[in-house]
């Protein structure tokens, strides 16, 4: 039946389905457990300023010989890849047989707006390398990078190829001049010294403002509206919370780090023009002869996948891979083919290579 | 002009817009005037169902709203208050198009403008950036600072006879007048009084004086890129929605408008999306969104100099005095680590040849 060009019968169904929902979904909202993430058992093993390195307990009894540090971005936090107990891709790596470690990075605060790009990869990162290599007795290690993690573990396997047996890394940006993205065509425009200038460490929110400009309809409306149709689903609801909390936990950026990402990459993009400087030394990817796994999502809105896709003509290595998954970025991490395909398929690659 | 005259203006805007559509709609809606009976069948029905969906409603937004309360930086609540707008006005214009006779457009509008103007008064669409956050104290004190002086401004925007043509512009129609006109301020502005604000000051307060014209010069380059900025995003929300008018009109002729107010919710944010992104895709907003947080983040170094200045006698360090502080323990950092390094090879140096000593002795 239709009346002024509206199903009356559809939405009368709608709106009984609505209030059914909506009477189960108060108690939902009221009665939420707080999971926590994070909570795959590890221990501290190394610390430097605020840097952090963790150490997985292992849950095979023969872990991999060699072992396996995970790089993640300095944006948001590293616990996304242990999001909660059934979608942890760190758990399934464990019980896939990887020894794994991981870079907390903390949250810079003020005292650390003139911590630079040489400071994260040749002291944070190349000081929790050896702190592995010498702990384990192992000459090289396996690196996995995320997102721009992902850059620097690029850019360190390149400055120290004999520390790196294999490298994988994920939803990362190489190329910072591909046609697509939001990301690479505003960063090129934005005056990153008056904002560094401004505020010494960049805030978190100001980064996420940027996020959620990506999707703006999406990621502040519908996204939502999307949970209040589910909002009698206790487990979407929390699912969903648990999420939220993550997006929105993240950290400022020290300054002068960001500033050097900014220009050499999204205004210059110097690494892919092998005219980067870390330190006091050239970073060239031609360095990089260990075997390469790159995996990209085939629906990144925050890295192209282009811009992933360019690393594997820009290294050396005979052995390398370039593998996609029709996810998002996020649901590299979190998505049930995150468990099923992604992590088995990276843990056996590591394993094959580790011989 | 304060961010909320902006929005105030934007929200005028669009409601003009709207307006069209209820025009459209009204020539479209399907006519239920055929024979009597019907229509008065129609009548009952449509106001029982709309009373029913209503009472839907309300029943579940008295529940959450207790909830809400003390929850105002609540994405979810706010993003509940835009979605219940939309189904509001939805609602509305359903039931009076349905009484084709009595319905008046322009009483129609002046019912909704302000209710309108609190649907996209959720954070999301006049704070693209979030700009609350980042200017929500300077911005607040500036306009305490800087309002008087605002009254300056305006017999210079009244006898320019550029600014008229363009007012004449956009009487007649011309939907770039608007954003022609911020521009055209800006680009005066720039060439007029922001060279005043340059002018060297002489005098014991020299430093002073100049340093609260830099502030003043900063904020009001900032609210006319702001208003640039608002101005790009309104004219794509009006281009949107006048497509959306052309398609609706359409569908109803085909018989595939959207039935519900789900589907056309759903189809409403689509389109939407889509025309912001191809915004945003453009090298004019990637230049336009560089030059709007360029002039914030200036705007808050100017003012938090003038700040310390003013907070000078006060026995607390500032900001730059803590910069400096930063700066220094960061290099003393930086050097005891190189040093550490260096002991520890020296160390092991010095092990190895101990080793290899006691191990000679040992032979």
């Amino acid at each position: 039946m239709q009346c002024c060009g509206i199903d009356v019968e559809k939405s009368t169904r709608e709106f009984f389905e609505f209030q059914k929902k909506s009477i189960k979904g108060i108690e939902v909202l009221l009665d939420i457990e707080d999971r926590e993430s994070d909570a795959t058992p590890k221990e501290l093993v190394y610390q430097e300023d605020k840097m952090k390195l963790y150490h997985y307990t292992p849950m095979v009894k023969k872990p991999c010989k060699v072992p396996t540090l995970i790089v993640y971005a300095l944006v948001n936090r590293q616990y996304m890849m242990d999001i909660q107990k059934d979608r942890s891709v760190i758990k399934k790596l464990l019980e896939l047989g990887l020894d794994v470690y991981i870079i907390d990075w903390g949250y810079p605060t003020p005292e650390d707006m003139y911590v630079t790009l040489d400071d994260y990869i040749n002291d944070y990162i190349n000081n929790a390398v050896d702190h592995i290599r010498k702990s384990k007795k192992a000459d090289k290690i396996n690196l996995i990078g995320v997102c721009q993690g992902g850059t620097f573990s690029t850019i360190y396997s390149s400055l120290y190829p004999q520390k790196i047996k294999n490298l994988v890394t994920m939803v990362t940006p190489i190329d910072f001049h591909v046609d697509d993205g939001l990301l690479f065509k505003w960063g090129k425009y934005l005056n990153i010294d008056n904002m560094i200038d401004a505020y010494g460490v960049l805030p978190g929110s100001i980064m996420n403002s940027g996020y959620l400009m990506l999707k703006p309809f999406q990621l502040m409306l519908d996204k939502y509206v999307d949970l209040f149709e589910n909002i009698d689903d206790r487990e979407t609801v929390e699912n969903f919370v648990r999420m939220e909390k993550w997006i929105f936990d993240s950290p400022g950026q020290a300054g002068e780090a960001l500033k050097q990402f900014v220009k050499d990459l999204y205004r210059d993009n110097k690494l892919v023009k092998g005219t980067m400087e870390i330190g006091n030394e050239k970073v060239d990817l031609k360095n990089i002869d260990m075997p390469l796994l790159n995996i990209y999502a085939e629906y990144d809105h925050l890295v192209a996948p282009k811009s992933s896709q360019a690393l594997n003509n820009l290294v050396s290595s005979k052995d390398k891979e370039l593998c996609s998954f029709s996810v998002g970025h996020i649901g590299m991490y979190v998505s049930s083919k995150s468990q099923i395909q992604i992590a088995p398929k990276l843990a056996n690659w590591l394993i094959e290579r580790s011989n | 002009m304060s961010a909320k005259t902006l929005e105030n203006n934007f929200m005028s805007d669009y409601f003009d817009l709207q307006k069209k559509i209820i025009n459209s709609w009204q020539g479209f809606c399907p006519t239920m005037e055929t024979e009597n009976s019907k229509k008065v069948k129609n009548d009952q029905l449509m106001e029982s169902y709309q009373a029913f969906l209503k009472k839907s409603y309300d029943s579940f937004f008295n529940m959450l709203n207790p909830l809400s309360k003390g929850s105002s930086d609540n994405r979810f609540f706010n993003a509940m208050d835009t979605y219940q707008s939309v189904y509001r006005f939805w609602e509305d214009l359903v039931t009076k198009t349905a009484k084709k006779d009595l319905f008046n457009v322009d009483s129609f509008y002046n019912s909704w403008k302000d209710s309108y103007t609190n649907l996209f008064s959720a954070d999301w669409i006049q704070n693209p950036l979030q700009f609350q956050e980042l200017l929500k104290e300077p911005l607040e004190i500036s306009q305490m600072l800087f309002n008087t002086q605002w009254n300056f401004f305006q017999p210079w925007i009244d006898d320019s006879e550029a600014f008229q043509k363009i007012l004449e512009k956009s009487i007649s129609g011309d939907k770039n007048a608007a954003l022609d006109y911020i521009k055209l301020f800006r680009k005066d502005y720039e060439k007029t009084y922001g060279k005043f604000f340059d002018v060297p000051v002489l005098g014991m307060s020299r430093q002073h004086f100049e340093k609260q014209l830099q502030s003043m010069d900063s904020y009001l380059s900032y609210l006319n890129a702001l208003n640039e900025f608002f101005a790009t995003i309104n004219k794509v929300g009006s281009e949107t929605m006048e497509t959306i008018v052309k398609e609706y009109q359409n569908m109803l002729e085909n018989g595939t408008q959207p039935k519900t107010f789900k589907e056309f919710y759903e189809y409403w944010w689509k389109q939407n999306e889509e025309a912001y992104l191809n915004l945003f895709k453009t090298d004019d907003f990637s230049q336009l969104l560089g030059h709007v947080v360029d002039a914030s983040v200036i705007l808050k170094k100017n003012f938090d100099k003038y700040l310390e200045e003013q907070l000078d006698f006060l026995p607390f360090s500032k900001n730059s005095d803590m910069k400096s502080l930063y700066k220094t323990v960061y290099d003393l950092k930086k050097q005891v680590k190189s040093l550490n390094s260096k002991v520890d090879e020296l160390i092991e140096k010095a092990d190895i040849k101990g080793g290899s000593n006691s191990c000679s002795a040992a032979e």
